[in-house]
């Protein structure tokens, strides 16, 4: 869908065309008094074309744009044929799917492309700061359990009320399409389910556990119990277990400071952040991360 | 729904006594089940092969795979003693009311009952991820099912409805039993 939205967006400038003058007039007048007038103006191919206002697409993909080029790469991979671990692919920025891997280097807000950074933690520096132990003390009343990832009708109806209240729009995918192949994924799909002691199911998240690394997918939690931090609080829960089970470092997807909905990502300690081009972790303290995420330039792509 | 996860009868007590048995209690204890365990069509004891060449045989080759992975070999036996009956199939809805309730989040694990295994032993890659169910668990499934039942084929809801109810009135008649959750993974690390 993207493609073929990004093909119209592409497919010519917007707007009216100055028409020619009339050329030609010929009437006829035939059955009586009713005349029939045919009219033939000079003009370029698709001179009449409807004006239209610009849309999303447009400003997204201004004509002349390379799709794979703005917003990153993606290559086909057979993780559990070859014998290799996801880890190694998130280490190098990837998006690992179940038989491709995508690196987005750019993310489209408010306008503009950004450069988009993926995130890491380093597990052994996490260490809990007073605010991020009062998330766990206010949700110390609720049931939490870890298990491998099932899709269930509850955990559909609350990823779409969860969509609905943070973004306005309905969830792009189902859970059940977006995780269908859940036995044949390279890293064990997992989920944290949180419980209300009366209200049963109010927040899940999932994540993919590699052999020394985790990498946290999707989180959502009811509307109604926004004040209790269920994001941040199992985001904490997740890394608990990643430490319990000895892994280094815990992925969670990409950061940009443009759009507020990454800034979060920033909260937590032992960030670290990857530079394209080198391939270099940074630490979120150093200069280079300051300078890549502070000095961060909306990209203008009008050619 | 892709996944082919599967309940199953299991015995907690039993499995605690094979977690704390020596060398020679597992050695004892496969011979005494072996003829049991290879007329099996599922059977996870590829030890006891060698015992149909003779005991001498058998030891010859315990003691090398006993040296080389222990895990394994109390794995296997766990997965052919302490597991019984059939393996019956649960479906969405079933599953669907279980895990999207609330005392789905208190049932042992099976990595509570199991030994750690080691992570280069094949026991890490052949464990089966289960938890443990009581009989009021598979009510809660039963419930669902039928709850759902305009949601399915109706020889479908049959089919999954009798061995849920055969397995519930099972659990409450022997109190030493519970039932597996067995859990279709393809772990690898």
């Amino acid at each position: 869908m993207w493609a073929a939205d990004f093909q119209a967006a592409k497919s010519g400038p917007l707007g009216v065309e100055p028409r020619g003058p009339v050329f030609a007039c010929l009437v006829i007048s035939f059955l009586g008094n009713i005349p029939l007038i045919f009219m033939w103006r000079p003009g370029q191919k698709g001179a009449r074309r409807a004006k239209r206002r610009p849309t999303y697409f447009d400003e997204m993909f201004p004509p002349d744009l390379n799709y794979s080029d703005l917003v990153g790469e993606e290559i086909g991979v057979d993780i559990l044929g070859n014998d290799e671990i996801p880890d190694t692919y998130w280490a190098d920025g990837w998006l690992v799917g179940f038989c491709d891997a995508k690196r987005v280097k750019f993310d489209f807000y408010d306008g503009h492309w950004h450069d988009a950074y993926p995130t890491r933690y380093r597990l052994p520096d996490f260490h809990l700061s007073k605010s991020l132990r009062r998330v766990i003390a206010k949700n110390a009343d609720l049931k939490t359990v870890i298990r491998p990832l099932r899709i269930t009708t509850g955990k559909e109806e609350l990823y779409f009320q969860h969509c609905m209240s943070q973004f306005g729009e309905v969830p792009g995918e189902q859970l059940s399409k977006r995780y269908e192949y859940i036995t044949h994924n390279a890293s064990r799909l997992t989920e944290l389910c949180v419980f209300h002691p009366e209200r049963g199911l109010i927040a899940f998240s999932i994540f993919e556990l590699g052999a020394y690394s985790t990498y946290g997918n999707v989180a959502a939690w009811l509307p109604a119990d926004r004040d209790r931090s269920l994001g941040t609080f199992t985001l904490l829960k997740e890394v608990e277990h990643a430490k319990s089970i000895g892994h280094v470092h815990y992925y969670l997807g990409h950061v940009y400071l443009a759009n507020p909905s990454y800034r979060y990502k920033t909260r937590f300690p032992g960030l670290e952040i990857r530079e394209h081009d080198t391939g270099i972790w940074h630490k979120f303290e150093s200069e280079r991360a300051f300078d890549l995420l502070a000095h961060e330039r909306p990209r203008q792509m009008q050619q | 729904m892709k996944e082919h996860d599967r309940l199953q009868l299991i015995d907690i007590p039993r499995i605690n006594t094979f977690v704390r048995m020596s060398r020679e209690e597992i050695r004892q204890t496969l011979l005494d089940n072996a003829d049991d365990i290879l007329s099996r069509e599922d059977k996870r004891s590829y030890i006891l092969f060698a015992y149909q060449h003779g005991l001498a045989h058998f030891d010859r080759h315990f003691d090398s795979s006993y040296r080389e992975d222990p895990d394994r070999i109390l794995q296997g036996l766990i997965d052919d003693l302490c597991f019984s009956g059939p393996q019956i199939r649960v479906g969405f809805w079933a599953r669907d009311g279980y895990l999207d309730h609330p005392s789905s989040a208190d049932v042992p694990t099976c990595h509570e009952i199991l030994p750690p295994w080691d992570r280069y032993s094949e026991a890490w890659v052949y464990y089966r991820e289960f938890r443990v169910l009581s009989a009021d668990h598979i009510d809660i499934m039963i419930d669902s099912l039928t709850k759902n039942r305009d949601q399915m084929p109706t020889d479908e809801y049959v089919t999954e409805l009798l061995p849920l109810k055969t397995l519930s009135s099972t659990l409450r008649n022997d109190p030493v039993l519970n039932a597996a959750y067995i859990y279709d993974t393809n772990y690898r690390y």
